[in-house]
This record gives structure tokens, C-alpha cells and sequence, in this order.
């Protein structure tokens, strides 16, 4: 196999809630834990989708792998170097690989610039184009988007969600990068919109090789565009394997909820839905054991009792599909669901 | 007689980009304890339609004509103070982003009371006791302790149930719920949604506002299908999803990704939704529509009956046998029996 171009290692980012002295010094402060540990890879050529509940870290992680994020603890590797190890200048020139495209679509834009300055700033801060050069990019950068040249004189304000995002997303292409995060990138759009835009981003894999990590909430999203899911609860992978697998028994009792809970376009899809009580826990004091065994719904008895969360058990024979529960089987067991 | 019948409204905004047709003769019903779901793209004017109903359009707003009845009462004769009463009493309202909705300065016991007093002719106490009662209603855990915390305290699913809980204070006969898990996460959207449904069971209207298709099939009983102002069109929700008779709908539709899906590319709605200040001539949707002939562009087509079945409307020329066009709409749902 070869090897990954990102490989996560322990990752930890823990952010804390007060920053101010007098909090520190009366040890008031306490720590969100956003990222607690965190093993991933990121091969080549693929599109992982990170899927998970608000709050769950997904963003966090998402920006700690593209070192935007200094994280607390572990390490992230890029082509085998520690980003965290490299100097001020080295991560700039690694910064024209790892490229990441703000949620939000019409907020990440500055409303004073054009679309042409936007897009072109990109250019000129990493020296890749400048003058008529730079100009000639832009124009190319637009097509390949879906928007047209004469975009370029045009303002945010001038644009609809959809186009925005087209923009975000030319912004990214300029420095030609080998791997971007896409954070919610269908989130905010209209159906018709978000599915243009999840179209480009199959064509985008397909002419240039791109290698993507998406992080989205929406699982039907997710199906549509990733070659692999990580399934990300409190700041931990629970499941991570081939969008097929994931998304087939045998499940993660939160993956199995999170699917269970989509609601189909189909008046006459019947399904045994599982309803999750509460909402997440807090991650600045996440329950012990198993972090999900608060609302998990095959709980039993000694998963609040774990010491550590066990790594997640491989559940078939290539090691591609692993899920964090050690009873995944009742869950098929109880619910009905088809096991392994 | 319908809890609410709509008919041919009309609401107009005076901008300086001219006069913007957002709800071009729209009307609908809805009966007791039905659940109409009304979908379409941004700007379509579905909240518009919605806040005409409430009298909440803010000017450059207007009611240019056609008629809101509730109950039998033509809300657009009524005077301020009746619907004042109406607005919160008889009908209840649930804006996305419950974050907004809430004041951030009172307890969310006090704002639940708030709506009790102004619509039952509880107060003090009663009213508390009330709005503690109403938390529970709406499926918020402890609800005599919570009452007494800010909205800041709530996470965005528990202050949606808060709103839902305003809502119900004067005992509505109609809640209009305007994308009310948009935003939410899917298992919290669940949550919300096995409420409605519970609320629903108990002989409330529901007019449930939404861009997700998924929550309009699992939630409602009839759909109205929105373009550019219009109604394009309108039928039960088995019909909707497997009979679609509108392009515009078929298009919506086939651009859903779905889990099991195996389609390699989505299909698009080609173009954006029209300029409302100068819609196209004739059917607004025909600059989109892949099946649209000459004829498309010269008269706008009224909702009408498809195949005799009057349930099932739809506003397109090929169900016109007086009009002019001769294509076939091609357009099929997998699964769907012919």
C-alpha cells in the first residue's frame, strides 16, 4: 500500500474556555476538548468525509490536519514531515498543498475585494502568477468553477450562495493544491444549487487528482461524493471505513443512529428509527467509557467503566472498516439490523 | 369548511429595483389537524406567504389583494387588535433559528408566561404554572428548574422546543412552522420532528415551510410545490413523490441525494430562480424547463386539474387541452408504479 498523504497521529486539540490570567491563576480554567485523539489517514487520490453531530470537533480536526490549528498534543504528517516540526517558511510553501475552503460561503469572502482580487490574491501571496498572467488564471480558475470570466469584476454582494462557493472554491485551486478541506460545503445552498456544486466536486477529483476531506453533517451528501466516511463523536473517531461499509451493517450503534435518523424523500419509506435522547454531552467534561454510552441504544452495563476507549476493532480482513464499540454485534443482535 | 383558505394573494414589495411580485395569486387550503408542507427554492416566496397569513410583512410589503380566511374570519378585513389575537393565539409560529427567536435577557420560563398572559386569561402564578406545564409539553426534561434559566443555557434543539412551546400558548388550531430543523442537526431534527407529529396527532394544523424534501415526505399529508411566487404544484404527498406532474417538481426532486443512491452525477436544475421585479413572460419556469416549447413563453398556465384528479394540481401547459403544446413530459420516479 502506498503511502498515506496525511497521516494524523494522536491528534488532541484542547482549547481552553478562559484565557484570562486571573482564570488561570485561580484554576478556573478548564479545557474543551475538541480533538481527543485522533489516528487518520489520508491516501492520495481519495474523498474522506468526516460526518458527525454540531460540536463533535469535525471542524477542529478538519483545520488541525492543514495545520491552521497548533495541536496540543500528536502529530500530523504530510508526506511523511511533522507540520508542526517545519519552519515559518517551509509550512508557507506547504500551505500551496493543503488548502481549505471556509463553511459559509458568503462570509468567507471579503466584501470589499472582487471576485478577480479574491481569487487573485491567492496568486500573488504565493507567487505562483502576477500581471497578465495572473489575470489569464483567474479567467481559467473561473471557467473551471462553472462561473465565467466576466465574474471577475464582480462583488460578493453581486453573488448568490452558489456562486460564492464557486468563488471560495476557485480561491483554493488557484496554488493548484493536492489536498483541500471542504467544511460543510453544501450546508447553506438550495438542492438544485447544492447539486451542481457536488458535482464539480466529483470533477474536480476526476481532472485533477484532487484529494479531498469533506466535512459535512448531511449523510446523504457524504454517499454521493466520498470513497471513505470517518464517524466522529466527542472529539473521537467511532467508525471509520469505505462509504459502502459505513453505511451497511454491521454499524456503530451512533453510526446506525445518525443514518436512522435521516429523513428519505419518500412518503412510503418505512424504517425502525432510533431517536437519540438529549444532545451531545459537553466536551469540556465528557462522560467516561465510552463517550456516546450516555444515549447509545444498546447500551451495557460496563461501557461508562472503560479506562480507555478501545481502538477501534477491525471488522474485516483488510483492516479497512473498524468501528470503536466492542459490542457492534448486539447491536444487530437487538435491533434487528443484519450483522457481520 | 377549511381552517384556512387562501385564495389568489397577491404580495407585492415597492423597491427601488421596482415592484417585486413575491406571492403572484397563490391560494391554498388546509383542513383541521392536516399537514400541508410547502417547498420550493430561496426566494420563492414561501415565508412570504407564510408571514401574509400573520399580517407580519414589513413594509416595503404589501397584501395587494385575494383573501386569507381563518376559521370563516377574512383576516384581511380584520382590525389590529383582532389580529393581534389571532397571531400567537389561534396561530401559532415557529421561525428557524431559535437562537433569534428568544430574548437573550429573560428566563425562558418568563417568556413562555409572557405568551400565556397576553393569550389566556391566566396570570401570576397561573401563568408560571402554565408555562412550566407547556415545557413539559414540548418534551424539555425538568421543566420547572429549566424555566427558570436563559436561553443561553439551551442548546439549539431545546430552544426550538422553547419556541414550539410559545407557540402553543394560546391553544392554536394552526401552527405555521417555518423550516423549523433547518440548521439543526439530523438526530436533534428527529427529535423535533417525532414532537410535531405528537402535536400534530392531537388535531393541530400543521403548515410545515421547508427546503428539505426528506422532512416534507415524512412529515405531510398534502404538499404545495412553490416557484417564483406561484404555486406550480399541489397534491398529496404519495402523489407529489411519485407522480410528480410538474418539471419544476421532477427537477427538484432528481437533484436530492439520496443514501443507496448509486447515480455517479446529480442531476441539475439548469439557470437560477427568475428576477421577481420582471419574471419571464408566460410560465415563469420555462427559461429552466427542459421541456419547454414556444408556446410555454406566451401564456402563463393556471393550477390546474391533472387527469380529472382535482387532489392533484399542477400548473403546466401540458395539462391544458386548449393550449398549444404538443411535447410529452417524459419524466418518471423509479420505483413508482406507471
Amino acid at each position: 500500500m502506498t503511502a498515506p498523504l496525511l497521516r494524523a497521529e494522536g491528534l488532541v486539540k484542547h482549547y481552553p474556555t478562559e484565557e484570562s490570567f486571573l482564570a488561570r491563576l485561580l484554576g478556573r480554567r478548564r479545557w474543551v476538548r475538541a480533538v481527543d485523539g485522533v489516528d487518520l489517514e489520508i491516501r492520495a487520490g481519495e474523498t474522506l468525509a468526516l460526518v458527525g453531530e454540531s460540536g463533535c470537533g469535525k471542524s477542529t480536526l478538519g483545520r488541525a490536519l492543514v495545520h491552521l490549528e497548533e495541536p496540543t498534543a500528536g502529530t500530523v504528517r504530510h508526506r511523511g514531515d511533522d507540520l508542526a516540526a517545519l519552519s515559518a517558511a517551509e509550512l508557507r510553501e506547504r500551505r500551496r498543498d493543503l488548502q481549505y475552503v471556509f463553511q459559509n460561503p458568503t462570509a468567507s469572502l471579503d466584501p470589499r475585494l472582487t471576485v478577480g482580487d479574491a481569487v487573485g490574491e491567492a496568486l500573488a501571496v504565493h507567487g505562483v502568477a502576477t500581471g497578465a498572467d495572473r489575470d489569464r488564471r483567474v479567467a481559467e480558475l473561473l471557467e473551471t468553477v462553472g462561473l465565467r470570466p466576466s465574474h471577475a469584476g464582480r462583488y460578493p454582494r453581486e453573488l448568490s450562495g452558489g456562486q460564492c462557493q464557486r468563488v471560495g472554491i476557485a480561491r483554493a485551486l488557484a496554488v493548484d493544491p493536492e489536498f483541500v478541506v471542504w467544511d460543510e460545503p453544501v450546508s447553506a445552498l438550495d438542492v438544485s444549487v447544492q447539486a451542481s456544486i457536488l458535482n464539480l466536486l466529483s470533477d474536480l477529483k476526476a481532472e485533477f487528482g484532487l484529494t479531498s476531506l469533506v466535512v459535512a453533517h448531511d449523510l446523504s451528501v457524504v454517499q454521493q461524493i466520498a470513497d471513505r466516511v470517518a464517524v466522529m463523536y466527542l472529539g473521537e473517531l467511532v467508525e471509520v471505513g469505505t462509504v459502502e461499509a459505513v453505511f451497511s451493517p454491521p454499524y456503530h450503534p451512533y453510526t446506525w443512529s445518525l443514518l436512522s435518523a435521516v429523513p428519505e424523500p419518500d412518503p412510503r419509506w418505512e424504517r425502525d428509527r432510533v431517536v437519540l435522547d438529549g444532545a451531545v454531552p459537553s466536551a469540556t467534561d465528557p462522560p467516561s467509557g465510552c463517550k456516546f454510552h450516555t444515549r447509545c441504544p444498546v447500551v451495557q452495563d460496563d461501557c461508562g467503566e472503560w479506562d480507555d476507549h478501545p481502538d477501534p476493532a477491525a471488522v474485516d480482513d483488510a483492516g479497512e472498516h473498524a468501528i470503536a464499540c466492542p459490542y457492534y454485534n448486539r447491536l444487530a443482535d437487538e435491533t434487528g439490523t443484519e450483522g457481520a | 369548511m377549511a381552517l384556512l383558505e387562501v385564495e389568489n394573494l397577491d404580495v407585492r414589495f415597492y423597491t427601488e429595483g421596482g415592484v417585486v411580485r413575491a406571492v403572484d395569486g397563490l391560494s391554498y387550503t388546509l383542513g383541521c389537524g392536516e399537514r400541508l408542507g410547502v417547498v420550493g427554492e430561496s426566494g420563492a416566496g414561501k415565508t412570504v406567504a407564510a408571514l401574509a397569513v400573520l399580517d407580519l410583512l414589513d413594509p416595503p410589503g404589501r397584501i395587494e389583494g385575494g383573501s386569507i380566511r381563518f376559521d370563516g374570519e377574512e383576516l384581511l378585513d380584520a382590525t389590529p387588535e383582532r389580529l393581534r389575537r389571532i397571531r400567537g393565539g389561534e396561530v401559532g409560529v415557529v421561525f428557524q433559528d431559535p437562537e433569534t427567536a428568544l430574548n437573550p435577557v429573560y428566563t425562558v420560563g418568563e417568556q413562555v408566561a409572557e405568551a400565556v398572559r397576553v393569550h389566556t386569561d391566566r396570570e401570576g402564578d397561573a401563568a408560571h404554572d402554565r408555562a412550566v406545564d407547556l415545557l413539559d409539553r414540548v418534551g424539555i426534561p425538568d421543566p420547572a428548574t429549566r424555566a427558570s434559566q436563559y436561553p443561553h443555557e439551551f442548546s439549539g434543539g431545546m430552544a426550538q422546543r422553547v419556541v414550539v412551546a410559545i407557540a402553543l400558548a394560546g391553544d392554536p388550531a394552526l401552527l405555521i412552522a417555518d423550516e423549523p430543523t433547518t440548521g439543526l442537526d439530523v438526530t436533534i431534527q428527529a427529535q423535533l420532528l417525532d414532537l410535531l407529529d405528537d402535536l400534530a396527532a392531537d388535531d393541530l394544523a400543521v403548515q410545515l415551510i421547508s427546503h428539505d424534501l426528506g422532512v416534507v415526505a415524512e412529515f405531510c399529508d398534502r404538499v404545495l410545490v412553490m416557484y417564483a411566487g406561484q404555486a406550480v404544484e399541489r397534491a398529496p404527498v404519495d402523489d407529489l413523490f411519485y407522480h410528480p406532474k410538474h418539471p419544476y417538481t421532477a427537477g427538484l426532486l432528481s437533484a436530492v441525494p439520496r443514501i443507496g443512491d448509486d447515480r455517479d452525477r446529480l442531476a441539475t436544475l439548469p439557470g437560477t430562480t427568475p428576477d421577481l421585479a420582471s419574471p419571464p413572460p408566460g410560465c415563469r419556469f420555462h427559461p429552466r424547463c427542459p421541456y419547454a416549447e414556444d408556446a410555454c413563453t406566451k401564456r402563463d398556465p393556471p393550477l390546474a386539474a391533472v387527469d380529472g384528479d382535482d387532489a392533484h394540481r399542477a400548473a403546466c401547459l401540458a395539462y391544458l387541452d386548449d393550449a398549444d403544446f404538443d411535447g410529452d413530459l417524459d419524466f418518471y420516479v423509479e420505483g413508482g408504479e406507471p
